[in-house]
Formats: C-alpha cells, structure tokens, sequence
C-alpha cells in the first residue's frame, strides 16, 4: 500500500506468487487457520514473527516459503 | 505502480466473462475466472518495526456482533464494505460473516486468524513499536478486483494515514 511498508502471510502460495505482494511469508497450513493450528501459540508466533521481520527489508522481498505446516 | 496490473484489462475479461455468464446463468463458473497475475512487485523501504506502529488488517469476515451488521457473506459477487473495531476487543465480541473457509478453527481459537493477544504481547515485548488502535476488518471473497481497488482499499489507506501507520500487517483467511 502507497506510503506504508506492508507484509502478509498465506496458505496459498500459487495466490502469492501470482499477485507478487511486496513482501510474504508462505506456509503448508490450512485454509481458516492461517497462522497455525489452534491453540498451538508458538507455531502461530513463528509464523508471525517471520512475517513481520520480512518488514526490516526494503520491498521487493523474495517470497520466504517457511516450514509450517497443518497437523495431519 | 499498481496494486493489479493491466486492470482495466482484467476487468474486461472479468465482465465479459465470468460476470456475463454469471448475469445469464445465474451460476458461478470459476473456469470462467480470469486470475489476477502480476509480474512485477511494489518497492519500499523497510522499517524498523520496534519504533513503528503497525496495523492490522484482517480478511477473515469478523465484525462486533452486538453493534455491527454482518458481511454479506453469502453475495456471490462479494462485500467490499470494512468493519472497524478496537485492536484490544475481546474475542467474546467478535464474529465472523465469511463463507468461504471452515469457522471450526477460528471459532476453536481466534487467534489462527485474529493474533490480537499475540501483536499485544509482540508490542509489549518491544519488537512492535506499538498498535494501531484500530482493526481494519473486511470479507476476503472479492472477485471482482477492480471493486476491491476503488472500494476495499482507499479507506483502509485513510484509517492507516489517520492513526498514522507506518506498516500493516494482512492475514488473509
């Protein structure tokens, strides 16, 4: 967004790397639990905290695949 | 640079495609769905987020039950109106008008999609400077993206210049 340093994070990377966001973090977790499974609040602040690092660099950023992913 | 490139383009396809046999049909055929693609990204400098303030955008369709009307969830071409609410609301508070993801796990625990007691403890912590007071909240089934362009964004631009942002966080659902 114009002015504002922006970062996101997705289940979707096909979405992702179509729409080329200035800056995310791609997961293998699911649909309607983005950020982790719930209840599990260190895989959410994981996921979280990547994605908010990604705002120290300038955009563009390489989209950051990071190992989280959905129980079986 | 453009949040969508070649939009007038896609809305032609979209209008001529998708919306027509919508329009005629009455059914939603997605094989008809021209897909956004962008080949290039915005530019930016980054920040340093421990003296910045950050606000949160959600897709995930959530809304204060008792004072706000619920998206319309169930417009197949979509609701591209926001819901505002305090960053500190309690979950007690919020419900989500969204139907295009399983509610079991946000309604099992809200944070997998609204991680407000996390961002608190983030900025409490020192790696947020501090919160936007304001949640900018909206319905993220939006197929047509030149609405979401002319409609979604612009007042989430305002909210962000108006409690004076210099980041935002999205977590779509």
């Amino acid at each position: 967004m114009e002015g504002f340093a922006t970062t996101i994070t997705s289940w979707s990377a096909s979405t992702t790397h179509a729409t080329l966001p200035p800056r995310a973090t791609v997961t293998r977790l699911n649909r309607g639990a983005t950020l982790g499974e719930p209840h599990d609040d260190a895989q959410q602040r994981r996921v979280l905290e990547a994605t908010l690092a990604l705002l120290a660099q300038g955009a563009p950023v390489e989209i950051l695949r990071i190992n989280e992913r959905a129980e079986e | 640079m453009q949040i969508i490139e070649n939009l007038t383009q896609w809305q032609s396809e979209y209008e001529t495609g998708f919306l027509a046999d919508f329009t005629k049909s009455g059914e939603v055929n997605w094989k008809q769905y021209p897909k956004v693609k962008n080949l290039s990204s915005p530019a930016g400098p980054g920040i340093n987020l421990s003296q910045s303030r950050l606000l949160f955008v959600t897709t995930a369709g959530g809304y204060l039950k008792d004072s706000q009307t619920p998206f319309d969830a169930s417009n197949v071409l979509g609701d591209y109106t926001l819901r505002l609410f305090p960053v500190t609301t309690v979950f007690a508070d919020i419900a989500y008008a969204h139907e295009h993801y399983d509610h079991a796990a946000v309604d099992e625990d809200p944070q997998v999609l609204l991680p407000l007691r996390h961002l608190a403890d983030l900025a409490a912590e020192g790696l947020i400077g501090a919160l936007a007071p304001t949640v900018v909240s909206f319905c993220g089934y939006h197929p047509d993206v030149t609405s979401v362009v002319k409609l979604t964004i612009p007042p989430i631009l305002e909210i962000a210049r108006a409690e004076r942002a210099d980041a935002v966080l999205l977590v779509p659902s």
